[in-house]
């Protein structure tokens, strides 16, 4: 079974110019298990699609499943498997944390201690006492977040969790994420915090323009497109040309990058090649190691060329 | 029921309510203190030795005569005498307090955003909004009733203390309830025709000016008017306000801003809530919430 399974999501409001398109026929399938990240820049489309996902909004197109169920008929059935942070944590000000998950978590039955657990996973312990307007931000987006495991969910939808924290925050988060991705729950988690997702997520999504351009792992996503690497020599000035011309008989892309060293497009599994071209030619590699693409890369290669497509 | 029993713990802990009551304890207070203090007997005084000389008044020869007033009226607080009219000056000022409690409980929340948060726990729309339309009509009776209750206990107390307590049978102890019921009756019915009013505008503001608004219309229009006349007619404030206080005790229906019988002012009050609330129910669970 899938958590979520989104088919041709399509959800557009209503301006004063028009009909403006915010989600574009999104398919998109996340499976049990694991922490998944949904990236998008801002206003691709992710809070919209976590609205309509979990509920909050109802006017749209297409089929969202969740757990099995279709959202939003069937959503009660399965509500209670899911908790969700969506955009900025709203609570009564007046009210202390504690009180306000206790309200929350009254309306399912859950009580006192099952609160105190949530504020302590998020280590809030300290201020569970306190009013609600007197939290930072980072402090309200703790509080969301224990809002969010309550419930002892299955699937989590958290909607920029990191907003507003400070880095060792942000590391928080980052733990208490993969904890619960290890405990066999289902996290979905939506950001632009590339590097956090690289670090967090097993699984992504990219959506640019309410649609979905890539999903799979995330090493998957990092392994394709072309793979590079970068090959140091002993004394540069006088091999570097050499060297480029033996790899361009060899039949390898080869060119300078802006520090001057000699880069080849070739996957790992060739690389012996290039190191046994260049030997046949007399030149010996100090140094030959692979170049290592971020997400962030992948993000703004795959974000840019859907970019050049819809201009097109 | 735990939804109900959430929205009412929420409802109680508002600063807004809390404040209300105090206020409303405070005012009790001091509207019965004073007149119990200062209240005395009426008393038959001799004219020479304590009225004045009157200027203002002359004989034909043009000079100032004695004034002939000898007796001062009883101003001592009479709980058997007093507290009708009492209950329904403050009926009237219930609903009109009913309908800021109402309105500002879901206003607050649309404001806040804090209904997101609770629609990711129940996400049965109508089960969330029956349950604040229940609780903000609960909590303003509640409001009501206790209100009336407790200024009813301070007018005894101080007719007891220096007043006059009289004329308390079984008749009278009949119709203060009927009249603490009519209160709460009314102020339940604003508290949710409030509440649907603001489900629908997402502001207090707007509901409560909608409600505020209607009071000079209703009064202005008369009811008989042969082109906008069904406009103050059917207007739900008129039915609220006819709920809060009883036509038929009140001149059968003289006054133009109540309906003709009680039992007009009642049906054209539920008529209200059962269609705002429907409407209301019906665009919530459609709409996006934020």
């Amino acid at each position: 079974m899938t958590a979520i399974e989104l088919e041709d999501l399509h959800v557009s409001y209503r301006g004063r110019r028009g009909s403006v398109v915010a989600v574009d026929k999104l398919s998109l399938t996340v499976p049990t298990g694991g922490v998944f990240g949904f990236l998008g820049a801002n206003g691709a489309g992710k809070t919209t699609a976590i609205r309509a996902t979990v509920g909050l909004l109802r006017t749209f197109t297409g089929r969202v499943q969740v757990l099995g169920a279709d959202v939003p008929r069937h959503l009660p059935r399965v509500m209670d498997r899911v908790g969700a942070l969506v955009e900025q944590p709203s609570f009564f000000p007046d009210f202390t944390g504690r009180r306000n998950l206790l309200l929350l978590g009254r309306a399912r039955g859950i009580g006192a201690a099952q609160v105190d657990a949530a504020i302590e996973q998020v280590g809030l312990t300290s201020r569970a006492d306190s009013r609600f307007a007197t939290y930072s931000l980072g402090m309200k987006q703790r509080l969301g977040i224990a809002a969010a495991i309550l419930k002892d969910p299955e699937l989590i939808v958290l909607d920029e969790p990191a907003n507003g924290l400070d880095p060792p925050g942000i590391l928080e988060v980052r733990t208490l994420l993969r904890r619960l991705g290890a405990q066999g729950r289902t996290v979905f988690v939506s950001s632009h915090l590339l590097s956090e997702v690289e670090h967090t997520c097993d699984r992504v999504a990219i959506i640019a323009h309410g649609r979905c351009i890539s999903s799979g792992r995330v090493e998957d996503l990092l392994a394709g497109g072309l793979a590079r690497h970068r090959i140091r020599l002993p004394d540069p000035p006088r091999q570097n040309d050499v060297a480029r011309s033996a790899l361009g008989r060899a039949g390898f892309n080869a060119a300078f990058d802006p520090e001057g060293d000699l880069v080849v497009d070739v996957d790992a599994k060739r690389s012996h090649e290039v190191t046994r071209a260049l030997a046949e030619s007399n030149v010996f590699v100090s140094e030959i190691s692979p170049i290592t693409r971020s997400l962030e890369d992948v993000f703004l290669e795959l974000t840019r060329a859907d970019n050049a497509e819809r201009r097109r | 029921m735990n939804q109900l029993d959430a929205d009412i713990r929420r409802f109680l802990a508002r600063r807004i309510v809390r404040g209300a009551m105090v206020l409303a304890l405070l005012i009790a207070v001091i509207a019965v203190t004073v007149p119990t203090v200062r209240g005395h007997a009426a008393r038959r005084t001799d004219a020479r030795e304590f009225s004045r000389i009157d200027t203002s008044v002359t004989n034909p020869s043009g000079i100032p005569v004695y004034s002939s007033a000898t007796s001062t009226r009883d101003t001592r607080i009479a709980v058997g005498q007093g507290l009708a009219g009492v209950y329904q000056g403050v009926a009237v000022a219930m609903v009109f307090v009913a309908l800021v409690l109402g309105a500002s409980f879901v206003g607050a929340e649309f404001y806040l955003g804090s209904l997101t948060s609770q629609l990711l726990y129940e996400p049965r729309r109508w089960r969330v909004h029956l349950s604040k339309a229940a609780t903000a009509a609960l909590g303003c009776a509640a409001f009501a009733a206790l209100f009336c209750v407790v200024l009813g206990g301070l007018i005894f107390v101080g007719s007891e203390v220096n007043g006059v307590v009289k004329g308390l049978d079984a008749s009278w102890w009949q119709h203060r309830a009927v009249q603490v019921g009519r209160a709460a009756g009314a102020s339940a019915a604003a508290g949710a025709l409030a509440h649907a009013v603001t489900v629908v505008m997402r502001r207090t503001s707007a509901a409560i000016v909608v409600f505020f608004v209607m009071y000079p219309i209703i009064g202005i229009i008369h009811p008989d008017n042969a082109h906008f006349g069904w406009i103050s007619r059917f207007a739900p404030l008129r039915g609220l306000l006819s709920v809060a206080i009883d036509p038929g005790g009140n001149g059968n229906g003289s006054t133009t801003i109540l309906t003709r019988t009680s039992a007009g002012g009642i049906a054209l009050t539920v008529v209200w809530v059962v269609v705002l609330i429907a409407a209301s129910g019906a665009l919530f669970s459609r709409s996006e919430v934020r």
